[in-house]
């Protein structure tokens, strides 16, 4: 049961209006589901629901009331025929049962042609819904452009990601041959302010169309439209033919403006989901990267009587620049934790790199800070990226806890001794590995008592943020070892578990690494 | 980040706000980098407005500094915040700059 109303505003002409939802806003916001164009009426005035018994009014505005019959409407009333309400200065009459409805009228224009208009955007829209991909959407716009409007050429521009703006397709007549050129003012003010235009000269640029064919070919017309969504503009169309051939009219912008606005929201959906499509095989291609880079990592190892060693390494991204790595080499364990300045793919390629490289200079025979001269000369070598790498590595004696360490440039190692509280070894700071070409490292000494786990992790465990911006820092970390678990691997599930806990899903910013060195 | 710009001297101060970090350590690096295309060799960083600096900034740090090294030229850097400070402290940089306790000496130093 539809309502039918009469609309009668204070200054205008009346008009019907029959309300088919069973649930509409009256007001002047252009959502509303009836609009009045009132400035006395607010932007959700009233509510017209219906029920099974009828139809009921509600007013919604406490500024501006609504009146029924005259008196001011304070609750829901179910409204009868003949009812007359008042919004603003706007009256509005509750009529009987509709009318039954009127024959479709064809909007009339001059000479019927926005009639013609009407059915060619239709088609248009039915068409553009078949196209699946960019390229093929593009061409088919720029078909239908050339069958309804008969240019000699026609050009698409699209704005790149970085903001320019590219041809992304081109159509000629048959038998045209050549580049299709736009000038750059045309551009920017199609574009750039999103103004449609229609020239009838070539006066605007001599790169207008064909670098020197404009000359040959004489005065063109040109009608050019943006592409824009609800977002700004995303592109423009640009339609021309010699003046002799053909030239362009006001109806023929209007259409072609018209057919703009229908190709920009589905160019928009397409570029879209053409954008998801490729972030999926780069997911797909990170996943692989991920899992590469972790098979990098050494296995646990087998348990042992001498020595225990635990190790987490939670990549920011799919993939990160931190690395560890450790292994014995006769009675003594070599180990590395190291982060490659940087996030992602780069930074994971250089982990690959720095971690190689360690494990080629590091071995009997050779010193501690010889290994780590070699290390940072290779990685200083031809350094135009500024890539540097801060490490904490060196050897634990298996048969005396002797370490011998190297820190360049990285986070302060934390000693626990069995039962004590963590504490920093003292260690000669030396800067990162790669910034200072013939850089002489200094080597620190300390013994890891019986039982005593020696602890290095990277920033990303110090500076992982929560939502409000706060870092986990130092005093946490001191805490988090304070409530340690039992042995190396209780040690860094539980750092772990107490960053997470702090970041409370924030995405992490930087990976987060932890390796404890245990003598038993 | 905001970066503001100053000459003065014949320096450049550069005056980043906020933090230094993956996401806005291009524009630091671009700022530096156009300055340097324009013959600026006498820079000076105001590290009193920045929050933060992580290890891409120490990176935009560094191409200063070996930039400064290759060309005779001069990067000065002050008002460090604790945090910050601790950061080029840990990867050993502070060795790179020459680092002013206030703007003026900063200025000074950087115009020998």
């Amino acid at each position: 049961m539809a309502l039918r109303l009469r609309i009668e505003p204070e200054n205008g002409r009346p008009q019907e209006h029959v309300v088919e939802a069973a649930d509409v806003v009256v007001g002047r916001q252009a959502t509303a589901g009836l609009v009045l164009e009132d400035p006395s009426v607010s932007r959700q005035h009233a509510r017209l629901v219906r029920h099974a018994d009828g139809w009921w009014v509600e007013a919604l505005s406490s500024t501006n009331p609504t009146h029924l019959n005259l008196a001011p409407l304070d609750k829901p009333t179910r409204l009868v025929p003949g009812d007359l309400l008042k919004m603003g200065t706007t009256q509005v009459r509750v009529l009987g049962a509709p009318a039954p409805a009127p024959a479709q009228v064809m909007p009339v224009g001059a000479d019927g042609r926005d009639a013609a208009r009407l059915e060619i955007l239709n088609e248009v829209h039915r068409a553009l819904a078949t196209a699946i991909s960019l390229p093929s959407l593009l061409d088919l716009i720029l078909e239908r452009c050339f069958s309804v409007l008969a240019p000699e050429e026609g050009i698409v521009l699209l704005r790149t990601p970085g903001g320019a703006l590219e041809p992304a397709a081109t159509r000629q007549l048959a038998g045209k041959t050549g580049d299709v050129f736009v000038s750059r003012r045309l551009i920017d003010e199609v574009a750039g302010k999103g103004r449609p235009a229609l020239v009838m000269d070539a006066a605007i640029d001599e790169r207008l169309l064909g670098s020197n064919s404009i000359i040959a070919s004489g005065v063109r017309s040109v009608v050019a439209a943006p592409l824009a969504d609800s977002d700004g503009p995303i592109g423009l169309i640009v339609l021309s033919s010699r003046a002799g051939v053909r030239q362009f009219t006001q109806h023929d912008l209007d259409l072609l403006v018209s057919l703009a606005s229908a190709a920009a929201l589905r160019v928009r959906n397409i570029a879209l989901a053409e954008e998801a499509a490729a972030r999926q095989v780069l997911e797909r291609e990170l996943a692989i990267a991920h899992d590469m880079q972790m098979s990098m990592l050494p296995k646990p190892m087998p348990d042992r009587a001498d020595v225990a060693v635990a190790a987490i390494l939670k990549p920011a991204r799919s993939v990160g620049g931190d690395l560890y790595d450790y292994w014995i080499e006769g009675d003594r364990l070599w180990f590395i934790v190291a982060d490659v300045a940087g996030k992602g793919v780069g930074a994971a390629l250089y982990m690959a790199v720095a971690k190689a490289l360690f494990r080629a200079c590091a071995h009997g025979g050779v010193s501690l800070v010889e290994v780590a001269g070699r290390l940072n000369r290779e990685i200083a070598r031809d350094n135009e990226t500024m890539l540097f790498v801060t490490a904490m590595f060196g050897t634990l004696s298996l048969a005396t806890g002797e370490v011998e360490i190297v820190d360049a440039g990285h986070n302060p190692a934390v000693v626990i001794a069995r039962g004590g509280l963590p504490h920093q070894p003292a260690i000669p700071k030396s800067v990162a590995l790669g910034v200072v070409e013939d850089f002489e490292f200094t080597a620190g000494h300390f013994r890891l008592p019986s039982g005593g786990t020696l602890l290095l992790y990277t920033d990303g465990v110090t500076d992982a943020r929560n939502a409000a911006g706060e870092m986990f820092g130092v005093d946490r970390l001191q805490t988090a070892l304070a409530n340690r678990s039992n042995g190396p691997a209780g040690l860094v599930s539980s750092v772990a578990a107490a960053v997470d806990a702090f970041v409370a899903g924030a995405p992490p910013e930087d990976d987060v690494t932890l390796l404890a060195l245990c003598i038993p | 980040m905001t970066i503001h710009e100053v000459e003065e001297a014949g320096v450049l101060v550069l005056s980043p706000q906020g933090r230094i970090d993956s996401t806005t350590s291009s524009r630091l690096e671009q700022h530096l980098s156009t300055a340097a295309g324009q013959g600026h060799r006498r820079v000076v960083v105001d590290f009193s407005q920045v929050d933060y600096i992580s290890s891409a900034g120490l990176r935009v740090m560094l191409s200063l500094a070996k930039r400064a090294r290759d060309q005779q030229g001069r990067a000065v850097l002050f008002g460090m915040n604790d945090g910050v400070r601790q950061v080029f402290e840990l990867a050993g940089f502070l060795a790179l700059f020459t680092i002013a306790p206030a703007r003026a000496d900063a200025i000074q130093l950087a115009a020998v």
